[in-house]
């Protein structure tokens, strides 16, 4: 038996039943959604046609999609900022002598072993009744109506219950990247006389670059992805102000049942966000520094 | 090296096993020789109470063994049934809306032979009849329209309430001041997409007349050729909307409201009416309207001033789902066994139970002799039984309610006038291919 054939084996015996899934679960469908978006497949049909073009002239036509995209560019830009801002922050403090360390860390962390859809119900009611019932007998006004009945404020619920969320995962990521920073270096900068905030902006942040370039890039790729949260937080309203893009998709392939323009509007996200994450990745990855 | 050889082929086979067995719908043997088949119930459908049911068919009928497959509460079994048709993993038996049976014609078993058939309402075999063929079996009636609570109206008019004494927009304005004076608030809307998009706007298609006249409309409105600013039925529905809005519980914050919000206060006495249908009884007992629930029942919503307008005599009833058997995935003796599982229903005394007492539905049979067991349900039976009750349009696209209910949630809001609902559902109709 030759040495490559034997690599070969190796290779398929360690590798080929996730390279076999990956490729049937993955690559397959991609391949099949590509396909889809040339025919006028309605989700159920034992027939279909081709039709050239046409989702792509639909789905560039569909003004609803472009909205729920712009609006999901701005959830976007609040979830990746806010969640990155406060998971960071946590992660600093926990990384510090404090009590109780390994309960908090627990605690910032559960959040994240909920799913998004019970999640989603958990914040429905927090929003829809119990601060209702707060702002009501406090005689607050800002909490005295349900924020989903507002547009300007079901968008901040979703951030807030999506950051709420997010921090906590991003949390992890930032703990594993301070521990790992250079004791030498932080000591070097103590005794050179910086003080906390300046060792914080001039060591500790450049040397997090990479824990950044990664938690930025999954905030990214997370919050464009956002549907089980949208769905039960604010089910897109109220009327259709809420509608992420990921929600959106949905609601035309499988409630509208226009298979075909859903999924080209899926692929032209897929291409967006494929093209922001490289960049985000690529922009991240030149910043970082290296010791 | 052998060992791992006979591993890594163990896998592979399992693998494909799984990706074949995806193509199968339920398994077809069961226990002791028993044709396995199983049944589906998704959407904000009754799945307690149905896995009771399919026990007890169980225990009757040895022959068979049902499973019960549980979908989603919060998605239209439809949307559901995509993916389960998607994956070629299709019950043998499933529930759906009345108006999606068309979409799946060519993939469920004709039961145009079966013996309950021309036990059904005609409105209902109407409903589950696709070309000609029987192709559901409803599983309920449910009525849509003002909810009221009499107690509560009478403790405010002073006097007798008499539900047919509301005849027209203006005898039911009448009333709601009458209640508004007294203190007490008069109505709920509640901001729901589905509940306003399918049944308060239903009825401008409901209301053009016959089907005939139903589908001429909807085809000037996919020509673009209907004028809603004219259009008798859209202004006497957005009049009505206009006058619930005014004497709505909530109209100081009108889009605030949630299904549970709005049942809490209708159940504890804060508004005398509420537009809804009979199927939120299960949740009104469970915010503690007593069982008996004495004084409660359902009116029509009246679209005009005329009290000769037949529209506003009756309520809307409809299928509340219809159930189906597929031939697609499941073989002939699944499909019979499923048919068995129909005729248990419809026409066994434990079937009938089931349907009425337990599950708290409205027999759409009339072979179903036992009374209904909530007074929002008997109120819907006597309507169908008075002939008071009309059929909804079965054409709407999937999307409609979802679409267009958020349209009038946005006019409830106030940022959208009359002018701006009417160009919504012109364009909508005529995106619609």
């Amino acid at each position: 038996m030759s040495r490559q054939w034997r690599n070969l084996r190796g290779f398929l015996f360690f590798a080929g039943p996730s390279t076999f899934a990956f490729i049937s679960i993955t690559i397959v469908s991609f391949i099949g959604g590509v396909v889809l978006t040339f025919t006028n497949w309605n989700g159920l049909s034992n027939t279909l046609s081709f039709t050239g073009f046409d989702n792509y002239t639909a789905a560039i036509a569909d003004d609803q999609f472009w909205s729920s995209l712009w609006l999901t560019g701005r959830y976007v830009v609040a979830v990746v900022l806010l969640s990155n801002a406060f998971a960071f922050a946590i992660a600093y403090m926990l990384s510090g002598r404090i009590r109780f360390r390994g309960m908090l860390r627990a605690g910032f962390f559960t959040p994240n072993l909920i799913g998004g859809v019970v999640l989603g119900f958990i914040w429905y009611f927090i929003f829809s009744q119990g601060l209702v019932a707060v702002g009501t007998a406090l005689g607050v006004d800002l909490l005295s109506t349900s924020w989903l009945a507002s547009e300007t404020l079901a968008f901040w619920a979703l951030v807030i219950a999506t950051v709420w969320q997010m921090a906590g995962f991003l949390v992890i990521i930032y703990l594993a990247g301070l521990t790992a920073l250079p004791g030498d270096v932080l000591e070097a900068a103590s005794m050179d006389g910086a003080g906390g905030l300046r060792r914080l902006r001039s060591v500790v942040l450049p040397l997090m670059r990479p824990s950044f370039t990664i938690c930025v890039f999954l905030a990214i790729g997370r919050s464009f992805m956002t549907y089980d949260m949208n769905l039960t937080l604010t089910g897109g309203g109220p009327y259709g102000s809420t509608e992420l893009v990921a929600m959106h998709v949905y609601q035309k392939a499988f409630v509208s049942q226009q298979f075909g323009t859903g999924q080209t509007e899926a692929l032209l996200l897929f291409v967006i966000v494929a093209a922001i994450s490289v960049l985000q990745v690529s922009v991240g990855r030149r910043r970082e520094v290296e010791l | 090296m052998r060992r791992r050889e006979l591993i890594a082929l163990a896998a592979a086979t399992l693998l494909a096993g799984g990706c074949s067995a995806a193509g199968s719908g339920s398994p077809s043997s069961g226990a002791d020789g028993a044709v396995g088949f199983s049944g589906f119930v998704g959407g904000p459908g009754i799945l307690t109470q149905t896995e009771d049911a399919i026990k007890a068919f169980n225990k009757e009928n040895p022959r068979y063994e049902m499973t019960f497959v549980q979908g989603q509460l919060n998605q239209p079994p439809f949307q559901q049934l995509l993916t389960m048709y998607a994956s070629g993993n299709v019950p043998t038996i499933f529930i759906l809306d009345a108006p999606d049976l068309a979409k799946v014609a060519d993939k469920v078993v004709d039961l145009s032979d079966e013996k309950w058939v021309g036990e059904e309402y005609p409105w209902a075999r109407q409903q589950g009849t696709v070309g000609g063929k029987v192709l559901g079996a409803p599983q309920s009636a449910t009525g849509v329209g003002f909810l009221y609570n009499r107690k509560l109206i009478e403790a405010a008019t002073g006097g007798k309430f008499d539900p047919s004494t509301i005849k027209t927009r203006s005898d039911l304005a009448a009333l709601f001041a009458k209640i508004k004076k007294a203190g007490t608030a008069p109505l709920l809307v509640s901001p729901l997409s589905w509940s306003l998009g399918s049944h308060f706007l239903g009825k401008l298609y409901d209301a053009q007349g016959d089907d005939t006249a139903r589908a001429r409309f909807v085809s000037q409105l996919k020509a673009g050729s209907a004028d809603l600013a004219d259009n008798k039925v859209f202004n006497g529905l957005m009049d009505t909307l206009d006058l619930m809005l005014k004497y709505n519980l909530n109209a100081s914050k009108p889009i605030a409201g949630t299904i549970e919000t709005d049942g809490k206060a209708f159940a504890d006495g804060k508004a005398a009416f509420w537009f809804m249908g009979d199927f939120q009884w299960p949740m009104l007992q469970a915010m503690g309207v007593p069982a008996a629930g004495d004084g409660y029942g359902i009116i029509p919503v009246p679209i005009s001033d005329d009290s000769s307008d037949p529209w506003n005599h009756k309520i809307m009833a409809t299928s509340a789902f219809v159930m189906a058997i597929d031939k697609t995935v499941n073989t002939p003796a699944q499909q019979k066994a499923a048919k068995a599982y129909i005729d248990w229903y419809v026409q066994s005394a434990s079937g009938q139970d089931f349907m009425v007492n337990k599950a708290g539905g409205v027999p759409a049979y009339t072979n179903v002799k036992l009374p209904v067991s909530n007074p929002l349900g008997r109120s819907v039976a006597a309507a169908l039984a008075d002939n008071a009750t009309y059929s909804p349009y079965m054409g709407l696209p999937s999307d409609h309610g979802a679409v267009l209910g958020d349209v009038l949630v946005k006019y409830m809001a106030g940022k959208l006038d009359r002018a701006g609902v009417a160009k919504a559902i012109t364009g909508y109709w005529k995106s619609q291919k």
